[in-house]
């Protein structure tokens, strides 16, 4: 293509001239909405400390096995290079714990992207760790899980970009009554903009569906359906 | 980082990255206004989420591909919005740009942003790979492919 002929109609097209300046006010605007909601909330975060103070007191039965380390679980599942990444400094420590069924589900951490690019792990993949155990205590020893994980993404709808769209992979292994679950996909960086979910539901291997999950085509957003199961972990990506 | 130093780096972005931005979401939107509109969201975006980057090109890109995501979801937006007498048109009300920039307009969106980031903003392959989070090959093929219809569109006997 002639790139001079190209560029010459790019640089043709008028912006406008204030666009740095409207942008400017419009971010001081949200910068002193955002103030104000921040003062109103901190009149009602003290209540929500002293309910927090109590739920730390139920200790349920799921707590007390010490699990691996994402490294660990890397490491299991054959793959030394991505233990190393999970050491490295691309890794990201989340350990988050939901109940799902008769589950709870840690999301224990993820590397991801650019960061593995000295390391001898495709860059272009996203590695998540979790960890299941039953909520009743009672030992996992199967290696297949009876639940699904998948990445979902604000913007996109859950059945068109998921798991199976982002190629995804999956080991499983079981240890010390844990089932540990090593999700692999294309990266998600190029998302890194938007809220990126990693949701677990009931069932294995069971694409996200209309019946499990609400797209709001306006806003983008992904909820989970009134009467349906699925926990949603958002993804703390490099760059959110 | 205070608020006053949030503003300063917001300000840095605004004023560095715009007409890069601008220029990128354009390929995707209709109209100039569009591609504003698609820029200022991406920035609000910034100031809400309060991204850590690791270095200047880890921003760069992020802000790109943010840039492109959202002129995607406007454009997506009009045409579900537009009357159906208007889609039987091909264009929604898009100016006269010129032939090769509606040539790289009318591609599919993965083609468009690749053939642009080359010709008009200069990178290399492994520099668009970056930007982009993508493989490298995958963006050989896109430029190829992109090339390989802007000439069935175009052809122009100087087309290289």
């Amino acid at each position: 293509m002639n790139r001079e002929a190209y560029r010459a109609q790019v640089d043709a097209v008028s912006f406008s001239p204030d666009f740095q300046d409207r942008t400017m006010a419009r971010l001081r605007e949200l910068a002193q909405e955002k103030e104000k909601k921040t003062m109103k909330k901190a009149h009602w975060r003290t209540g929500l400390m002293a309910a927090a103070a109590a739920a730390v007191l139920v200790v349920s039965a799921y707590a007390a096995v010490t699990l691996l380390e994402p490294r660990d679980v890397a490491q299991r599942a054959g793959n030394e290079a991505l233990a190393a990444a999970f050491e490295s400094e691309a890794a990201v420590t989340v350990n988050e714990t939901r109940t799902v069924g008769d589950y709870t589900v840690t999301l224990m951490g993820l590397v991801s992207g650019e960061g593995l690019e000295n390391l001898d792990v495709s860059r272009d993949r996203t590695y998540a760790v979790l960890a299941m155990q039953r909520a009743d205590g009672t030992p996992i020893e199967d290696n297949v899980p009876d639940l699904t994980v998948t990445p979902l993404i604000e913007g996109y709808a859950p059945w068109l970009v998921n798991a199976w769209t982002l190629n995804g992979g999956t080991t499983t292994f079981a240890q010390d009554g844990v089932l540990y679950y090593l999700l692999d996909c294309n990266t998600i960086e190029p998302y890194a903009d938007r809220t990126v979910y990693l949701t677990v539901y009931p069932g294995n291997h069971i694409p996200p569906s209309a019946e499990r999950f609400t797209f709001d085509e306006e806003t983008g957003a992904i909820t989970v359906q009134t009467g349906a199961e699925a926990a949603m972990f958002v993804l703390p990506l490099a760059g959110k | 980082m205070t608020d006053f130093d949030w503003e300063q780096e917001l300000r840095r972005m605004v004023e560095t990255y715009s007409p890069m931005l601008l220029r990128a979401a354009l390929t995707r939107v209709s109209t100039p206004a569009d591609a504003e509109d698609a820029v200022q969201d991406v920035f609000l975006r910034v100031l809400s989420k309060r991204p850590c980057f690791r270095d200047r090109d880890h921003e760069k890109a992020w802000l790109l591909r943010a840039a492109l995501n959202r002129a995607s979801d406007i454009r997506r937006r009009r045409r579900d919005d537009a009357p159906l007498d208007e889609l039987a048109g091909t264009a929604l009300e898009a100016p006269d740009y010129g032939p090769l920039l509606s040539a790289v307009r009318s591609l599919p969106e993965a083609y468009s942003a690749v053939i642009h980031l080359y010709y008009y903003e200069g990178y290399s392959i492994k520099e668009i790979a970056r930007l982009l989070a993508l493989p490298v090959p995958t963006v050989g093929t896109r430029l190829a492919r992109g090339r390989e219809r802007l000439r069935d569109l175009l052809k122009e006997e100087d087309f290289a």
